[in-house]
């Protein structure tokens, strides 16, 4: 694989690893108040698989290397860890794909928020 | 935390590595990780040059400052001092500097006579003029700016005149009050700012936005007044509208400031020496900046003003009417369904669209508009007269679809009527479906879109439900639209169970996923 490519690869897994490893540990303080008082962990489980279903049918290379990250996020806020890292995983073993690895960046720009 | 660091761990040109350990660190710093930082910042100094590269263009310093930038936009300048003080003289380590300065003074916490400021202004006054230029004149400006901030104008101003060439120092306060705003440094951009060039209305605009960053929205508006008043005064004859988009583009500027603060009447008054067509935009945008601030007086003054422009004759036939639909859709949006009858009944007299054989284009925005006024019957029943649910496209049509993809797309005149030309128009429009969503489904659509964001998931639903009545995929792309919105809206009404359910439905993976996306995120209730 092109050395552009896999630094391009990395440098969107590294910093959504960080924002990962960052959202498991910290207090989310700016979180708005849950109003979803049903929502049970049947239903996280059936919500997450049919993600874990759809994005591998959903673009491919880069695209679906951002989509597995963002679900990869979505999952960190939920606070389901390992399912969390199965999804940042599966965006890893995209290393490789090429062509606009940039199109897509993690938003390192909420910690601050998150972490207040 | 430690597969982030394996991430980091690649092989690779020294100079990437360090910049992706950078990156990390400055991750780390905004995820207030001390731990994570010192790591980063050790690994960044255990990367070995084949040629070593030092000076300005310092890969190892250019990674360090995105670690000392982060750490001091977070408040820990004392470690972001720390960490300039192991680089090499240079605009990097101002840059770092003059964060930290930044973040030390700021609200007047140092009381001036900053030492990060004074470093910074130490290092760039330090360079040696044969430094890359553009490297010296921003760790001029970023000193500047460091001093501004924590000592005020006057020091600032004092730097840069012993610094700079006398010629250019006009140009040098600009950028430094640039670099203050940009960095939020807002008052002390303005007590640096030279007072605006009356004649100038780019400096006069500039003037305002600082006025209004600084939340004096009273200088905003008199300065950005000034700024219409200078912009339009080269239109010599007003029966003549500008045309040229920079001006257009400049008296766009103003007129969003004057809308943001408030100043509507005369947000829409700086826009009357524009042509009628582009005018019309402004129209829409200070009547929905109205709505969202749920400000009613303005509405009820405006109103009047708004729906003569709308009304004016414009060339294109559709535009009218679907103007007068997007303004009841914002008006109504907001709550505001007394007024929003008013462009509500001007499209029953508005110009009819020409007779073409082709299905009325504005009709689904007529639909969503008469669904957003309360009336869903008759809603649906402007959707059944708009034509059928699937429609089928003719040769022709797939032919002149083709030539307006090309059209668009082409450089040259011979992109257009080469031999390759035709060869791609011809795959591209047999490339193209030949049934497709009729008009009554972008109608059902424009419906069912309209009343989930307004919260009425019954009435959406039952807009959706007319979707349903073709079997197969034809219509998938504008069922799963209107699910998708469904979903989103129950979403945020706290009814995730039911969302996942209008999820579920969804056949497109990926009209799917937005919504999933957010379901996954949700945490469990025990």
């Amino acid at each position: 694989m092109a050395t552009k490519y896999k630094m391009r690869a990395l440098r969107t897994l590294t910093l959504s690893a960080a924002f990962l490893c960052a959202s498991m540990s910290g207090a989310r303080a700016d979180q708005p108040p849950p109003n979803h008082l049903n929502w049970t962990a049947k239903d996280h489980a059936r919500a997450a698989d049919a993600a874990f279903a759809a994005v591998p049918r959903v673009g491919a290379g880069t695209s679906q290397t951002s989509m597995w990250v963002q679900l990869a996020e979505a999952l960190a806020k939920s606070g389901d860890q390992s399912r969390s890292g199965e999804a940042a995983l599966n965006a890893g073993s995209l290393l490789g794909s090429k062509s606009n690895f940039m199109s897509f960046r993690p938003r390192v720009d909420t910690f601050p928020r998150w972490f207040a | 935390m430690a597969d982030a660091d394996k991430l980091a761990a690649v092989d690779g040109p020294p100079s990437d590595r360090m910049r992706l350990l950078g990156m990390l660190g400055a991750a780390y710093a905004k995820a207030h990780d001390p731990v994570g930082v010192a790591r980063a910042v050790a690994q960044i100094n255990a990367v070995k040059q084949d040629t070593p590269v030092t000076g300005q263009r310092d890969p190892r310093d250019n990674a360090l400052a995105e670690i000392g930038v982060a750490l001091a936009e977070v408040g820990a300048a004392e470690g972001a001092v720390a960490l300039a003080a192991k680089m090499a003289d240079g605009y990097y380590k101002v840059n770092v500097l003059s964060h930290a300065a930044f973040a030390r003074c700021a609200n007047g916490k140092t009381g001036g006579d900053d030492a990060a400021a004074k470093m910074a202004g130490v290092v760039a006054s330090d360079l040696s003029p044969d430094t890359n230029t553009v490297a010296r004149t921003s760790s001029l400006v970023a000193a500047a700016a460091a001093l501004a901030a924590c000592d005020g104008p006057e020091t600032a101003r004092r730097f840069l005149r012993e610094n700079w060439p006398d010629q250019e120092t006009g140009q040098a306060l600009s950028q430094t009050v640039r670099v203050l705003t940009a960095a939020g440094e807002v008052s002390a951009a303005i007590d640096l700012a030279p007072p605006p060039d009356p004649a100038s209305p780019d400096d006069l605009l500039h003037a305002a936005q600082l006025s209004q960053r600084a939340g004096d929205l009273k200088g905003a508006r008199r300065l950005a007044l000034q700024a219409s008043a200078a912009a339009r005064k080269g239109q010599t004859d007003s029966s003549q509208p500008y045309v040229r988009p920079d001006r257009i583009h400049l008296l766009s500027r103003i007129s969003s400031l004057l809308t943001d603060i408030g100043a509507y009447d005369e947000a829409l008054e700086t826009m009357q020496s524009i042509d009628p067509v582009n005018r019309r935009q402004f129209y829409r945008r200070v009547l929905s900046t109205e709505a969202e601030r749920h400000d009613g007086p303005a509405i009820e003054r405006t109103l009047p003003g708004v729906m003569k422009g709308i009304l004016e004759p414009t060339p294109a036939p559709y535009m009218v009417r679907n103007d007068l639909s997007d303004l009841v859709l914002t008006l109504a949006h907001a709550g505001f369904r007394k007024q929003a009858k008013v462009p509500f009944d001007a499209i029953a007299t508005a110009p009819s669209p020409p007779s073409l054989p082709l299905a009325d284009p504005t009709l689904a925005r007529y639909a969503a508009a008469q669904a957003a006024m309360g009336d869903l019957p008759g809603a649906l029943k402007t959707a059944s007269a708009a034509g059928p649910l699937v429609a089928q496209r003719s040769g022709a049509e797939k032919n002149v679809m083709a030539l307006m993809a090309l059209a668009l797309s082409a450089r040259s005149k011979e992109d257009l009527v080469s031999p390759q030309a035709l060869a791609m128009r011809q795959r591209m429009a047999s490339s193209f479906p030949t049934i497709h969503p009729g008009p009554q489904a972008a109608a059902l659509v424009a419906i069912a879109t309209e009343l989930a964001s307004e919260g009425d998931v019954a009435g959406a639903l039952q807009a959706e439900a007319g979707l349903e009545k073709v079997p197969g995929n034809d219509l998938d792309g504008a069922r799963d639209t209107a699910l998708a919105a469904i979903a989103a809206e129950q979403i945020q009404a706290g009814q995730p169970e039911a969302a996942l359910e209008t999820t579920l439905r969804i056949r497109q993976d990926a009209a799917r996923l937005a919504p999933l996306l957010k379901l996954a995120a949700l945490p469990v209730h025990p």
